[in-house]
């Protein structure tokens, strides 16, 4: 267990291999884990920054299956074959952008994973679907958990040691009648997630076993990095937060190749009316083209359509709205030409407490550094 | 040499041959379609013959397959890949092992 740790903290970093081991264990023991009581109620969200990360990852996780990523889009007909035709404890889907099929596949698989059914036939596989950046807010209620991957780190040249995975399963062998000890201590615990309380259990346990008679400082530490950086990211709700964070560090990105920052007070009296790339700000708020807005959003319209963005921002107080009947999300702002003409200018108004970070610089400052 | 793969449901013999050239080979019967037909076909299709005249090669393979099934001896086979389970409890069939899925191609 220590060497494929170290093994995976060696290409991903070490906050991700300690998901990794957690969500392996999990895989790798997930029909001992439904006999015990401590299924899934869904497929598990794996969030990727990059596309080019599914693959390794999938090759971390996969086991003896193969390491191939099924669309989440594709027809009923071929989506239930796929899911039939796996004997291994994981499949791996790709979420290519909502809408009808995938919505229907997702329904499908939560049914399968809660029924442990496909026509008739017996399946107890864990369903892992990946997304890039996010979640699609209206898929947020199939899943049972998240796991998000930060950064890429060397991950293209992992390759799976099926020689450890053997070992892996010839240890497990010797750790199902243990299960039920380890289902009895979760329930007195009163824990609401006993999969992923399981499966930090019996890593924990695996690397105590590894480590056995030493007890150092190292083991400890990892036991305690697995339990804690799982758990943090674990929890699903259903909420914008995660896709405003993204929105957030998509701007501040975008945001750096601004020509200027202008007060809004000094606005009057320009020469002509501020390009996109110009930044007006005044105490509370950022001022930002719609154009902007719409091409910071092009990257994941897949997943979260410009509008449906908007909305939720100004929901959540982070956008100003503007009108009482109609809604506008951006306001008129009234600039006065050197020669006296008045021209409107709409843009949209973003508060600036939730752009700029205590502690860190803020978008004014960064520009005019 | 020859075992006999059993479940509760289904089964198969499988025979493993040695042929004159040190070639060995295995043949699998569906225990459910063991007909003179379906017995020739997989002799036929493994090249396995006894260098008889055809009823007396015929009467020579169901002698052997009656003398096998009644010496075999019994394995359990898993359906598929991956954990399953059996009287003993749980076990975990690993790539390498045979299951009835691919047993069934082979028969």
């Amino acid at each position: 267990m220590l060497t494929f740790f170290n093994e995976l903290e060696k290409y991903f970093g070490s906050k991700n291999a300690a998901n990794l081991v957690v969500l392996n264990t999990g895989i790798r023991l997930y029909p001992i884990l439904i006999d015990g009581g401590c299924g899934l109620h869904g497929p598990v969200a794996i969030v990727v920054e990059e596309e080019r990360m599914i693959r390794p990852i999938v090759e971390a996780l996969r086991g003896f299956a193969d390491n191939s990523v099924f669309p989440l889009d594709a027809k009923i007909k071929d989506f239930k074959n796929r899911l039939k035709e796996n004997e291994y404890e994981m499949i791996a889907l790709y979420c290519r952008g909502i809408g009808g099929r995938s919505e229907n596949n997702l329904c499908f698989i939560k049914n399968a994973m809660l029924t442990r059914k496909i026509d008739q036939m017996d399946f107890d596989g864990v369903i892992l679907v990946f997304f890039i950046r996010g979640i699609p807010p209206e898929m947020i209620d199939f899943f049972a958990g998240k796991l998000v991957f930060e950064g890429s780190g060397r991950g293209d040249e992992f390759r799976l040691n099926e020689e450890q995975v053997r070992s892996f399963y010839e240890k497990m062998s010797s750790y199902i009648p243990e299960m039920q000890n380890v289902r009895q201590e979760l329930v007195n615990t009163e824990n609401d997630n006993l999969f992923l309380s399981a499966a930090i259990k019996l890593t924990q346990n695996l690397i105590k076993d590894a480590d056995r008679g030493k007890e150092n400082r190292y083991t400890t530490g990892l036991m305690y990095a697995c339990e804690s950086s799982i758990k943090s990211i674990w929890k699903i709700e259903n909420n914008y937060e995660e896709w405003f964070e993204i929105l957030r560090k998509m701007i501040i990105q975008k945001g750096t190749g601004f020509s200027s920052a202008v007060e809004r007070k000094k606005l009057s009296g320009t020469e002509r009316l501020p390009n996109d790339d110009v930044l007006i700000y005044d105490q509370n708020y950022y001022y930002i083209t719609e154009n902007f807005f719409k091409n910071t959003c092009r990257d994941f319209s897949y997943y979260i359509s410009t509008c449906e963005m908007k909305h939720a921002m100004a929901e959540a107080g982070i956008l100003y709205r503007e009108g009482a009947s109609r809604n506008y999300y951006s306001v008129r702002m009234p600039i006065s030409t050197a020669k006296g003409i008045q021209f409107l200018q709409r843009r949209m108004k973003i508060l600036r407490e939730w752009m700029d970070r205590p502690g860190e610089l803020s978008w004014v400052e960064h520009l005019n550094m | 040499m020859c075992r006999l793969l059993l479940d509760t449901y289904p089964s198969a013999l499988c025979l493993n041959v040695v042929k004159e050239n040190n070639v060995e080979v295995s043949l699998f019967f569906d225990l459910k379609k063991m007909d003179e037909r379906n017995v020739k076909k997989v002799f036929v299709k493994s090249g396995v013959y006894f260098g008889f005249s055809g009823k007396k090669e015929e009467e020579f393979r169901t002698q052997l397959i009656q003398l096998a099934v009644n010496m075999a001896g019994h394995v359990d086979l898993p359906e598929k890949h991956g954990w399953y389970t059996n009287q003993d409890g749980r076990k975990y069939a690993f790539p390498e092992m045979l299951t009835w899925k691919e047993i069934f191609e082979l028969c």
